[in-house]
């Protein structure tokens, strides 16, 4: 019959199989495995029964949920790390349109001035507008995975793009006449941005963030009417538009994924 | 997460664990247990085996994690119990149904266990 002894150095040599899970795994489930190695070999012991036998073909079958567990998470990383990717060809795609305008000469309307000319970027606005997609992909990318329906993927989407456009538009033309004026725009991304970081895009609190987002862009819209600062009144109603639909989806989003 | 219908075939092992848990709450080694007398010892699971498809049928809403210690004699804070969900009760009777509909199949086909035993 097995000793005590050996039943604590088989459940020790265990512990270090368990070592080859991944972290994850082992973090929820090691102490729990290795309970039940002990009692396993314990009640071969209490029966008389060859205990290194049963360890054996617990470690083997354990050896093989070690390979298995590892394959699963290393698919998984490969297609996270695929999804992330994707982003960076996408910046690579946008970046590539000015940089081929410029390269041919070919010249396209400027919606500011309404004149036609050709495109002239330099270092910085592809730095600045790489990272802007970039990281518009990379905030969907994280975002849509805390996002279980499809209606909370839309609004994580429409948001990242009304946030991007925002930027944009205010970097290339401004939203306002008066230049200063557009820095208003600052505190619109501001309430998006902190709101939907302290909702971590959990729907009931992302569509609080995104009224609140709408509510202060419109804000900004009525100062700049008062004080003729020039808005650009239909541009300003989409991304209001925008941000309330936004809003609309998260909230029909927490509706479905709140319990019954 | 990964999603599980309520259609779709259950592995061997994910159906014995859903029947062990399906009169109680156990913790692993009690589903080890009730599954090696259930199948009459023929199905024996590893820890990782067992703990490996628990980790799959908790993500896939199958069964959760349950508070309750029934079994007080071998009570331990790391003892994790097991509980079926309503998914999870669904599953199974689904998996049942399918089990249930190929013996009928096999009856009216007057295929016996001992029908191919001078064939192979």
């Amino acid at each position: 019959m097995a000793s005590d002894r050996d039943i604590r150095r088989y459940r020790r040599w265990y512990g270090g199989l368990l070592r080859l899970y991944p972290r994850p795994y082992r973090e929820r489930f090691a102490e729990p495995m290795q309970q039940t190695f002990s009692d396993l070999l314990r009640e071969h012991a209490n029966q008389d029964r060859a205990v290194v036998r049963r360890a054996a073909w617990a470690f083997a079958d354990t050896f093989a949920g070690i390979i298995r567990e590892n394959s699963t998470q290393m698919i998984s990383h490969n297609f996270t790390s695929v999804r992330y990717l994707r982003w960076v060809v996408v910046t690579a795609a946008v970046l590539a349109v000015p940089a081929l305008l410029m390269a041919f000469r070919i010249a396209v309307p400027d919606p500011g001035s309404g004149s036609t000319d050709g495109v002239s970027w330099g270092p910085m606005d592809f730095a600045i507008i790489g990272v802007l997609v970039l990281g518009a992909g990379l905030l969907y990318e994280y975002a849509s995975t805390r996002a279980g329906t499809i209606a909370h993927r839309a609004a994580v989407g429409i948001a990242v793009l009304a946030g991007l456009g925002l930027v944009w538009v205010n970097l290339a033309v401004g939203m306002m006449k008066v230049e200063p004026a557009n820095l208003m725009y600052v505190l619109v991304l501001f309430v998006a941005l902190i709101g939907a970081a302290i909702a971590r895009f959990e729907p009931r609190d992302a569509s609080i963030a995104m009224f609140a987002t709408a509510g202060a862009q419109a804000i900004v819209v009525a100062i700049g009417l008062i004080f003729g600062l020039g808005p650009e009144l239909r541009a300003d109603a989409f991304f209001i538009a925008a941000w309330v639909v936004s809003g609309l989806l998260f909230r029909q989003a927490s509706v479905r994924t709140s319990p019954a | 997460v990964a999603k599980t219908t309520s259609r779709a075939p259950l592995t061997p092992a994910v159906l014995h664990i859903l029947l062990a848990l399906s009169t109680e709450d156990r913790h692993g080694y009690g589903i080890m247990k009730q599954v090696e007398r259930e199948s009459d010892g023929k199905l024996k699971m590893g820890p990782g085996t067992l703990y490996g498809s628990l980790g799959r049928m908790v993500q896939a809403g199958l069964v959760r994690e349950s508070d309750r210690r029934v079994d007080p004699a071998m009570d331990d804070e790391r003892r994790i119990y097991y509980t079926l969900t309503g998914p999870g009760r669904q599953a199974l009777e689904a998996e049942l149904d399918r089990y249930r509909a190929v013996v009928a199949v096999a009856s009216d086909r007057r295929i016996t266990p001992n029908a191919f035993a001078d064939g192979v």
